[in-house]
Parts: C-alpha cells; structure tokens; sequence
C-alpha cells in the first residue's frame, strides 16, 4: 500500500480541475448533517488503522506515553528521520528535473506516444518494490546489461557502473521510479494554464525566461510543489528500495516501524513510531494541501488555454533526445525485466535464451521449476497452475473494492462538494501521511480473523480516500450551470443531480474506479495478512515466488500483473480523452 | 436516455459486489483442525498443500492452514487472540522468536510421543510447548563460476580479496540477517563489533529480506551471499547446477530450528496433538526438504538425492540470544559507519 495512488489519485485533480465559468453560482450543498457525516467517515476510515495501532499501544503496559517517550528519547529514531527526510529530498528533486521537460512536451505539443508517455504514471502501482529492485539491478546492476555492454566495448575487467548501491544509486532508482507524476501533473497543469499572460509579458517586451518567469511560473508552481511533495512522501515511505541500494544499515522510520512490530513484537514501541511517523508525513501532507489550494486558484484565471501543435524544429530535437533518455534510463531496466520473464536459463545468471517457460510453469502447473514448456503432457493441465487462479483472485478482489470505493468515496465527496476549509483539507489529506507499513500494522489489529470478503473490503476501505479525493476535486470544478437550469426547469433536486451531475461526475468516476483497481490489484499486504485459504492474487504470488528461488517466474507473474493493470489504465485514459 | 442505462449497469455491478462481498463474509463449515503458520507454507508448492491431505488420509481429519504474513506477524496473530483463540496449532515460530512466544503464554505443552525419534539437541524447549519439525544451517552461498576461491571462514571473509563481493541480509528486519549476527557473536564474542567493522568493505548490499538477497545474489550481482546450507540443494533439483555452494567454514555454523506447538485454550485439543505426531512423523517429515527447503527434525526420514549438495556443517554453534534483538540495531550502525 505504501506506494498507493496518491500519486494517481491527486495528480488528476489538476486536469480535472478545469475552468468553470458558473462557480460563482455555486452554492453550498450538502449542508445540514450530510457533509460533517462525510467528514467524520472519511477521517475514521483513514484514521482506523493508526488509531487501531495506537488504542492497542495505549491498553499495553507502560501504556502509549511512555512508549512515545522512549521512542523520542532514542537517538536511531532521529536519526531515521533526518535519513528519510534527507533521501526523499534528493528523490524528489531528481523525479522533478527528469518530470519537468516531459511536461513541457506533453503540454506543448503533439507527438506519437504521448498518451503512453503520461500513463507511464501507473507503472509504480502494478510493479511491486521487490521487481523494481530486480529490474534496476538487472539494468545497471555490477552484472547487469549496461556494465556488461560497456565491459564488452571497452574490453574492461572490472564492471564500471558501481554507483547503484550507494546514496545516489538510491536517489536514482527513486527519482527514475517517480517521474512520471511529475510529468503528468505538471504536464495537465501546464496545459490547461492560459497562454495570455505570458504572451502579455511578451508583447510588452520581456525575455522569453522572464515572461515564463512572470507569466507561467506562478502558475505552475502549485503543481510542481504539488508532485514534488507526492514524490517526496513515497520516498519517505519507501522501504526494500531504500534498504537494498542506500548506504549500509541506513534506516528510515518505515524500517523502524517494521522492525518494532515484526522482529521485536514490540506493538506499543511500533505504535509510537507509527505516530511519529504520521505526524512528519502529514507535515509535508499540510503542504500538499496548500498548493493544491492555490493550485484551483490557478485554474481559475480563464483564457484561451494552451494551443498544442506537432512537434518540430528544437522541439522535436528536444523530443528525441528526452525519448532517448527515458529508453536508456527508466524503459531499460523495466524491458530488463520483462526480457527475464521471458528467457529460460540454468540458475537465474546462467546463459539463457528466448523461451515461455516461465509462463508455461505458471499456466499449466507442472510443480517443477525446471520443466520446460516442451515437458506438458497436454493441454489439458491448462489452468492447473497458479497463473489463472491468482488473475481470477485479483479480478475478484480488486474490482468489487474498486467498485465499493468509487461509490462510498464519489457518495462522500457529492456530500462534501462546497466545504472548504483545513480540516476538510486535513480529512481529505491525512490518508496519504499514513504509510504501508502503519496500513498493515493497524489491519492486523483491526481485523485479525481470515476472510476474503474481509480483503476486499479492507481494499476498499484503503482505497476509499483517494477516490474522494480525486471526485471532490474533479467536482469543484464541474460547471454548475446545467443543474440550476434543470431546477428552474422543474426538476426535483435528486432528479438535477442525478441526471446532470453524475453525467458530469461520470468520467472522473470512472478515472476514480481505475485507481482504486490498480491500487487493490497492486497491493499484497492485506491478503498476506488477513488472506483466505486458498485465496492468492498476483501480488501474493509474486511475492511468493520469489521467496521459493522462482525470480523468473515471479518477473513473468508480475509482467501479467503489470499488463492486467495497464489494459485498465489505458481504458482509462482513452475514457478521460473522449470526455 | 442512455446515461440512465449507464448508472443502472453501474447499479447492477455494484449489487452483485455487494452480494458477493456478503457470500464470502457467510460462515462455512468449521474445520475440525486450524493452523496458523506463515505464508510460504501454504503456498502451492509449500509444505502445507503436501502434508493436509496426507494427514486426513492417516486420520480421517481435515486440517486448515490459515497463513498470518511471516513468522514475526504470525506470532502478532496468536498474542492478539489469546483471550479468544481460533487457532489450534502455531506452525512456523522459530527458535529467535521461541523466547517471546513461550513469555507471551500463548501455548500449551505436549509431550508427544513422536519427540522420542526427534534428536535432542533439537529439542530446545523442555517445556515441550514448542515441537521442532525442521532446521537449517545458515552459511554462506558460493557462485563457483564468478570467483575463483572461496574464503575458508569468517575472518577470511572480512578480507579485502572479497571486497563488495558479498550480500547480507538486514539483521534488524530478516531472520538470516538476525542469524548472521548471531553467528558472529558465537565466534567472536564480546568482540563481534570489531569483527563487524572488519567486514564492513566485504558487503556489496544488505538487503531488507532473504527473497532480495537471494534474487540479487542469482542475479549475478555478487558471488557471495548469506543464505541457508540447504539452498544448493535446490538448484541441483530444479535448475540442475551445481555451480552454487554451500561454504563450510571451520568454525561451524549457526543453526535454524522451526518449531510448531498447541495454541492454549486450543478448541481441537485431541486433534491438534493428532496433527503434531503426525507432523513429526517420518511419512509427514518426507515432505519437508523439497518444500520447505530445510532439514526434516526426524532422522528417519529419507532425503531426496538433490540434497547431496546440501552441505552438512561438521559444527553446531550455541547461541546466546539474550540482547540480540538489539545488537541488530547497533550491528547496522556499524556498516553504516557510525
């Protein structure tokens, strides 16, 4: 979870925030009870898992004051912090400066897989951290296909890349990992910002950097502090990633967590750092909150928005270069690993060729990891494996979640439409400062019995603020104007909405719903925590193979993952494109 | 209007969720056996799907393996439900978390009469609440194809010969990464800090888990990496190499013991003492070394040829675990340089 769609979720309130000619006939809806109801659910369903953490600190001996105490009073805890505030810094800055140029092509100007380009964003959901780790490694790794490459040219002994397991090895895998949040948010934002201003600042006789200084840049801002501050706190949260390749025995207040609750089973000491962890995260959630204000603000100032064009002379230039530099740089290690799923070796560094294999083990079941797919008895075995069952599970969990999310969620922000405020803000924030580690640790106590409706239900609820929160932004910056003409025309006020709103809502539902899939899909920890017998989604099978030597299986199972989330992310956007 | 179509398909998949979601929330036939255990024994080439149906064909009994995360979140489980247990058996706690499972009160002892083919030093708890079932070796894994000698032990290991040529795990979050250190401690006693300060240019990567380690390790990332002395074993079997090695190093080994008990206030009490003679027994014991990876508890069981590459440790280490829990922390502060 900790990689969740907060990324997704509120990177398209900046493209849905469109500019709306009837706000100002807005009026406050939901008033009477609906909209504090809303609020006290959405803040309890986002709350539950911490507080869950916390009640349980609290009933343990010493209690939570003193657990609390001895977690400020330690050193390591202070010093996880300042190492996580210090690598997410760098992270997020590198994500912003490989994201920055994408934006600008992708608001400016038309190109062939551009609309790939921005649905890369939903590469982070389905690839799970261990694959991630396997796939940089397997790129720029001391073995990997750039050292090889460069050892092979240059006739070298020694691999010549050794950067990845260091401080900025980590930063790099972070930064190249993240980007495209930066990039779409940026970009959507970008896009939608009239051009006027700048041309003004133009016409009266500034340099083209000053008036992108005087005329963009204040506009831009919003969104850039916005992603950069979403990039930030998944790296903050990070964990494999940040244990594999940054410096030794690093530690971040995410290891701390898991160490205190899983190694130490020391649940009032993980309770505390849960909550001093939170309390870090949601300062930087605070900030988030605030751009994202001025952020509707910006998209207020109407205009003739940004005109696209094809791309040519410097910018195609521009063009090339920047699709040279994402192939080298981020496709690679992730074509690295789905060039694994699909080679067949002796031992995982042994020589290997093309082959189905790993596929065929995962269809048809043979038990044996080494079997070949020219060992099948018949086609007959097909579906014997674990492949279709774990698709058929994913489905089955991550659709109902996806479903019962969108609806609770889209409910809550219909209530809430019209409230403004901090502690709307706050509810609608503090679920993004509540970390993977914390969501699992506060599951485990709230719902210790197995059940897959449980899991599914635990997904929805995980997912539930984000749908929220990306419907109550698309819907704050819906036009109006149609309801109030379908009142005056006689409508009752459910018929307005129903006919008007939703058919405006539909869209961003519909975005909503493909978040809330790619989130559930994604995520492992609550069917490996409160999973049914018999009961494994992709996830769970990725992870289990490769805790059982199966790494090319597991590339093979999570390229399937990958793909099965994909399809829906491009459904998705074609969907938003005809909107 | 066709938006109203729209809406009411959405309605439609929305009921069926919800009355899905309600299906599998309803009560289904209580089993007359629970085991909670950790999740890779329920996976499908895990022990668990091997050794149910056995155990119903010897006793007419059908048995539910629930997995509840790794072995730290299996024994969160048990503590949390103790006041109300549905478990009858905990599968799966190994002899690092022995001390905290026996202090919580969580289980109840059983003298089963399959301990007598269970060798001694294997039985580390007297109380007889926790019956091992398997063990392993930690060592060190060898790729004979990208380095040319191995070092012969601990200190050699430390030698700039082997600089980032070696991948651990984090003892703070892994349990080979906690049996490393413990390793150490064995070895070197009060002075395992400075040993670990020696070591510290050996490591390439120290990673959060075993599954990371192992995957970089068969990546090609380095030749050396802390693993089990059973793991050569596996590629023999499946990849038919036998280019990786299991390293004896002259000091001896650390060992592994994964042990399983009766949960207190078990509602199968007859059954559960049942499956753990059965669990103990040489025709269940048969089915751990290609499923668990490990060593089974009962001599009697017959090993698979694979397990030639196994390297059998000429020396046991004792261990001494009081504080380990927190040298792990200080253990990290090392590599970090601090």
């Amino acid at each position: 979870m900790s990689r969740a769609g907060g990324e997704r979720a509120s990177v398209r309130t900046s493209s849905e925030a469109g500019v709306s000619p009837a706000r100002g006939l807005a009026t406050r809806q939901g008033v009477g009870l609906g909209g504090p109801l809303a609020l006290g659910f959405l803040v309890l369903v986002a709350a539950a898992p911490l507080a869950a953490a916390l009640f349980r600190a609290a009933s343990s001996e010493g209690g939570l004051s003193r657990a609390l105490s001895q977690a400020l009073a330690d050193p390591a805890t202070f010093a996880a912090l300042a190492f996580g505030l210090k690598e997410a810094a760098a992270s997020a800055l590198l994500a912003l400066l490989i994201g920055l140029p994408g934006a600008w092509l992708v608001a400016r100007h038309d190109f062939p897989g551009k609309r790939l380009l921005k649905a890369l964003a939903g590469v982070p959901f389905c690839v799970p951290p261990i694959l991630v780790v396997l796939a940089f490694v397997l790129y720029f790794g001391r073995n990997g296909y750039a050292n090889r490459l460069l050892m092979a040219l240059f006739g070298l002994k020694e691999p010549p890349l050794g950067f990845l397991y260091s401080f900025w090895g980590l930063v790099f895998v972070h930064g190249f990992y993240n980007f495209p949040v930066v990039l779409q948010s940026v970009g959507d934002a970008w896009a939608s910002i009239p051009r006027d201003r700048e041309e003004a600042a133009r016409t009266l006789g500034a340099g083209r950097l000053r008036s992108f200084a005087v005329g963009l840049l204040p506009s831009l801002l919003p969104s850039i502090v916005q992603s950069s501050a979403l990039v930030f706190l998944f790296c903050f949260f990070s964990f494999v990633v940040v244990l594999v390749f940054g410096p030794l025995g690093g530690s971040t207040l995410e290891v701390e967590v898991y160490r205190a609750a899983r190694m130490n089973a020391d649940q009032a000491g993980a309770a505390a750092l849960a909550l001093v962890e939170t309390v870090a995260a949601l300062g930087v959630v605070l900030l988030l909150g605030l751009a994202e204000r001025r952020q509707v603000a910006a998209a207020r100032r109407s205009g003739a928005a940004q005109a696209t064009g094809r791309a040519r002379g410097a910018a195609l230039v521009v063009l090339c270069l920047y699709a040279l530099f994402l192939l080298l740089f981020f496709a690679g290690p992730l074509l690295s690993l789905a060039a694994e799923a699909f080679t067949e070796r002796r031992g995982m560094a042994g020589p290997g060729g093309f082959g189905l294999g790993n596929f065929a083990r995962l269809f048809f079941g043979t038990g044996a990891a080494g079997a070949s797919a020219g060992d099948l008895a018949s086609l007959a075995a097909f579906g014997k494996g674990p492949l279709l069952g774990a698709l058929g599970d994913t489905l089955g969990t991550a659709i109902p979640a996806a479903l019962l999310a969108t609806f609770a969620g889209g409910g809550a922000a219909l209530l809430l439409r019209g409230r403004k405020g901090a502690l709307v803000e706050a509810a609608l924030s503090l679920p993004l400062a509540v970390s993977g580690v914390v969501l699992a640790l506060g599951w485990s106590f709230l719902f210790p019995s197995a059940g897959r409706g449980l899991v599914i239900l635990v997904e929805a609820v995980a997912t539930l603020p984000f749908t929220a929160r990306s419907v109550s932004a698309a819907l704050a910056s819906i036009d109006r104007s149609p309801v109030l003409a379908a009142r005056t025309l006689g409508a009752s006020r459910l018929r307005a909405a129903w006919d008007v709103e939703l058919r405006s809502a539909l869209p961003v539902l519909l975005t909503s719903g493909a978040f809330a899939f790619s989130m559930a899909a994604g995520d492992a920890s609550a069917a490996l925590l409160i999973g049914a017998p018999g009961f494994e989604p992709l996830p769970l099978l990725v992870y289990r193979l490769v805790g059982a030597y199966r790494f090319p299986e597991a590339c093979a199972a999570g390229l399937v993952l990958a793909l099965a989330t994909g399809v829906i992310f491009f459904a998705k956007d074609r969907e938003a494109f005809h909107a | 209007m066709r938006l109203k179509k729209h809406t009411l398909v959405l309605f439609g998949i929305l009921v069926l969720a919800l009355s899905g979601l309600s299906l599998s929330c309803a009560k289904r036939e209580e089993p007359a056996l629970i085991v909670y255990t950790y999740d890779s024994f329920v996976a499908e080439w895990g022990a668990g799907p091997k050794i149910a149906p056995l155990f119903e064909k010897a006793t007419g009994i059908k048995v539910e393996f629930v997995a509840k995360g790794d072995g730290g979140q299996l024994l969160s489980a048990l503590i949390l439900e103790k006041d109300a247990p549905r478990a009858d058996i905990a599968l799966g706690l190994d002899d690092n978390l022995a001390e905290k499972a026996l202090s919580a009160g969580i289980l109840e002892p059983y003298a089963a009469k399959a301990l007598e083919g269970i060798p001694a030093e294997l039985r580390f708890d007297p109380s007889n609440r926790l019956l091992p079932f398997d063990f392993g070796h930690f060592a060190i894994i060898w790729d004979s194809e990208k380095l040319a000698s191995p070092p012969k032990g601990l200190e050699d290991l430390a030698s700039p010969a082997f600089a980032k040529k070696l991948i651990l795990m984090d003892p703070r979050t892994s349990t080979p990464g906690l049996g490393f250190l413990a390793w150490t401690k064995a070895v070197y006693g009060a002075n395992w800090k400075e040993y670990w300060a020696r070591l510290r240019p050996s490591v390439l990567a120290m990673t959060p888990g075993w599954d990371t380690g192992y995957g970089l390790f068969t990546a090609g990332e380095a030749p050396l990496v802390l693993s089990y002395a059973t793991s050569p074993a596996y590629h023999k079997e499946y990849d038919k190499t036998e280019r990786y090695k299991a390293l004896s190093f002259a000091e001896g080994h650390v060992r592994q013991i994964e042990a399983a008990g009766i949960v207190k206030g078990a509602r199968h009490r007859k059954n559960a003492e049942k499956f753990l003679e059965f669990l103990l027994s040489a025709e269940a014991q048969a089915e751990i070394p290609l499923t668990q990876w490990m060593l089974p508890a009962n001599p009697a069981a017959p090993l698979p040829e694979s397990y030639s590459a196994a390297l059998r440790p000429g020396s046991t280490l004792a261990v001494d675990r009081a504080g380990l829990f927190e040298d792990a922390a200080a253990a990290a502060q090392i590599l970090a340089g601090k």
